[in-house]
């Protein structure tokens, strides 16, 4: 990674920014998507802070955090995209969060169509913030330091958060163990 | 409780900050614990989304990275056409509306394109995609929209603050950023469409004789000029089509009653196996035309390619043609029409002509 933003910064390499681009595109839109939940709009917001970091790839050493910097940005972007003109500042509590997919992996364990869509219904009712930590943490591998950057939050809320998230998980899941109605591979 | 403890342990993990004491706990306590395996497992297996399964990520990702190794491109102070609108705070502050550039492109370009339009006063806010580019912009109420190729766009000069009209010809895919209290309008030609917060498609070229209204998202409420007021309501995935009302007989050309403008709705179709209706594919670089004439795909491809095509043979003009062009440069575009229609075309810069 830090190889890749050296060749970007001091050789203007655009093929190490193109494999920096094709790591994190995915992650970044989808962190837009949660908010705007528009698929071309999410693009174009990721698509405009690269373009950014590539004009500014001079001073690409003065970053701490490549991702947690890469994620601020989409979600500044994504907050002033959908605030009203007349309004300095919007909240996370007042944007309604984007439908998080579930999918589980028949490798890993066995699970019911039903109780996957259960699992989905537990999840989605969720508040945002949680639902956010959930998934940032979970799926995007970001650390509690950087979820915490990211959201403007303490370390000790985004704890709190996923252990919100794994309880509700818990819930869904300890009753299912007593009927067959979902079985698992002793790895 | 010791389960309690199994899932802050677990939160840990996941958070990548667990002691490797606390990793050993876990452990410990899931030999005591079996049936917590499963919810281990299935925590630690299970894949979220914000975007739907069916997505092609790689597609996505690459058509992305075209999009913006073409931007990359793009010398910084390019007033040729309105770059990318700076979102990001912090890392410097660009006007978040390009006008006094899109003000310039149209001084410039006004005068080979759309010939009939006078270069008059430039209003606060002008957007122009001319013919072979396609723009894409952010509006001052946060609205998007997307301008397809020989397309025209102006808004009034407060616009977001007291009202927020725009003044359409050509084609554009608007997302309308919510407002109560300024309904969103939009004046093509014809209608008048007033939306409150959705995303959809207007076709009106002022040379067309039709102006097409595709809705994907929300509600909009169009109203027909010369319709007497009429005010027709548009559902997700249905599409509006005003029909040039040309009087049919020469009473009524005389008459002084303005002759009433045709209209349809129909439900939007997905052709073939595409994934993403026709009258939107423009939006993600596909030029589609579905068993229209030769002479209105040429139109298209007019505007689309930015070359002048001209018909040697009238029959055909009459010629119907179905495909979709993504990659292709006007050569290959037209080598492919060759292949199962009968023609020839020579090509001298940007003038083709077909015989």
């Amino acid at each position: 990674m830090s190889d890749l933003l050296y060749r970007i910064q001091f050789a203007d390499d655009q093929l190490a920014f193109k494999e920096l681009y094709e790591q994190k595109f995915l992650k970044l839109f989808q962190f837009a998507l949660a908010f705007v939940r528009s698929h071309l709009i999410a693009e174009e917001i990721v698509n405009d802070i690269f373009l950014n970091l590539w004009r500014k790839r001079k001073k690409l050493d003065s970053i701490d955090n490549i991702d947690v910097y890469l994620y601020v940005c989409v979600k500044n972007a994504a907050f002033n995209f959908l605030r009203r003109p007349s309004k300095k500042h919007i909240s996370l509590d007042e944007i309604e969060i984007e439908y998080l997919h579930v999918d589980t992996d028949p490798a890993a364990v066995l699970i019911t169509t039903e109780l996957q869509k259960m699992i989905a219904r537990a999840i989605n009712s969720l508040p945002p913030r949680c639902r956010l930590v959930f998934k940032l943490i979970k799926e995007d591998k970001l650390s509690y330091k950087e979820v915490a950057a990211v959201l403007n939050v303490s370390v000790k809320t985004v704890d709190t958060q996923l252990g919100i998230a794994l309880k509700k998980l818990e819930g869904i899941l300890s009753p299912a163990l007593d009927r067959p109605i979902a079985t698992y591979r002793n790895k | 409780m010791e389960k309690n403890r199994i899932l802050t342990l677990l939160a840990r993990k996941m958070g990548q900050v667990a002691t490797s004491a606390e990793l050993e706990e876990l452990n410990e306590l899931l030999n005591k614990y079996p049936e917590y395996h499963f919810i281990k497992d299935t925590s630690e297996s299970m894949h979220l989304q914000f975007h739907p399964p069916a997505t092609h990520e790689d597609a996505l990702v690459s058509r992305n990275w075209d999009h913006l190794a073409e931007a990359m491109e793009e010398p910084v102070a390019s007033v040729r056409r309105p770059v990318f609108t700076r979102l990001i705070a912090g890392l410097g502050h660009i006007p978040r509306v390009a006008a006094l550039v899109g003000g310039i492109a149209l001084a410039a370009a006004g005068y080979y394109w759309l010939p009939q339009h006078k270069v008059s006063t430039l209003h606060a806010g002008q957007l122009i995609a001319r013919n072979g580019e396609k723009v894409r912009q952010l509006l001052p109420d946060s609205s998007f929209v997307w301008l397809n190729a020989g397309t025209q766009l102006h808004y009034n000069p407060d616009f977001g603050k007291t009202s927020r009209e725009i003044y359409l010809d050509g084609e554009a895919f608007f997302e309308v950023a919510p407002d109560r209290n300024r309904p969103f309008l939009v004046h093509a030609g014809k209608v008048t469409i007033k939306v409150l917060g959705t995303s959809f498609n207007v076709r009106a070229y002022a040379k067309d004789s039709v102006v097409e209204t595709t809705l994907i998202k929300g509600k909009v409420e169009v109203q027909l000029r010369n319709g007497h007021g009429r005010q027709i309501l548009l559902s997700p995935n249905e599409k509006l089509t005003v029909s040039r009302a040309t009087p049919t007989t020469e009473a009524m050309a005389r008459s002084t009653t303005p002759v009433k403008d045709t209209y349809s709705i129909q439900p939007l179709v997905y052709q073939n196996d595409s994934t993403e209706y026709n009258e939107v594919a423009w939006i993600d670089g596909k030029l589609v035309f579905w068993n229209e004439p030769f002479e209105e795909v040429a139109e298209k491809m007019q505007r689309w390619y930015d070359v002048r095509i001209h018909f040697n043979r009238d029959d055909l003009k009459q010629e119907i043609l179905s495909g979709t062009f993504e990659h292709e440069t006007i050569d290959q575009a037209l080598k492919i029409l060759e292949l199962t229609t009968r023609f020839s075309f020579t090509r001298n810069g940007k003038d083709i002509y077909l015989q």
